[in-house]
């Protein structure tokens, strides 16, 4: 799963029919705790209803057709919860690994 | 899923059989990092906002060089789009209009 904030909402007109009447949001993930992602953006699926500017944790693969409600989905990123809080334990969320980053850090941890 | 702006298309004499009469599109992601994006993201926008690696992805909508799409990467998605027997992972999930970014 990965944290984080949503940044946007995508619309499209032609899509897969199973899509169709789904919200689907643009999610910028944290990168200042340990899991890193291949791509700066994802487009997730919204079953929760979350809002723009929120942070949210995205599940992936599998489990994301499981959340949304319907494995015949045709995604694999899905919004599982959104986040009130963020407890980080001493010294992580540091990008001490050498390939996280500190984003917005203070931010988060005060949603 | 990713975003991305379809920038080419590829055509294959000899391929499996299991691509035959499939469409394959090249996708370049998005890269927003360290660049101001507009408000509101459409396939007019985009030039400066993309990653320096492409993708290809089957693609069973017919998008055109030029459009925005949303690319979906694994196998399981792949069954429910275009069905097992396509040798992709990566699917054209819906051609996107816009993206409005908060």
């Amino acid at each position: 799963m990965i944290l984080g904030r949503v940044v946007g909402q995508v619309w499209a007109t032609k899509q897969n029919p199973r899509l169709v009447g789904q919200k689907l949001l643009v999610v910028r993930p944290h990168t200042w705790y340990l899991p890193d992602h291949d791509c700066d953006h994802l487009i997730v699926i919204d079953p929760v209803g979350a809002q723009v500017g929120q942070d949210v944790v995205v599940c992936m693969g599998l489990p994301a057709r499981w959340a949304a409600g319907d494995v015949r989905y045709p995604v694999e990123a899905s919004i599982a919860a959104i986040v009130d809080s963020v407890e980080l334990g001493e010294g992580l969320g540091e990008g001490d690994r050498g390939r996280g980053r500190i984003r917005d850090r203070e931010n988060v941890c005060a949603v | 899923m990713k975003l991305g702006r379809v920038v080419g298309t590829v055509w294959g004499a000899k391929q499996s059989a299991g691509l035959k009469g499939r469409r394959i599109v090249e996708v370049q992601p998005l890269h927003f990092e360290s660049k101001v994006a507009p408000r509101i993201v459409s396939d007019e926008n985009v030039d400066d906002l993309l990653a320096d690696f492409t993708m290809m992805a089957v693609d069973p909508l017919g998008a055109d060089i030029g459009q925005l799409v949303l690319v979906a990467v694994g196998s399981r998605v792949r069954d429910l789009v275009v069905g097992p027997e396509v040798e992709t992972k990566n699917c054209v999930i819906a051609i996107v209009d816009r993206a409005e970014l908060g």
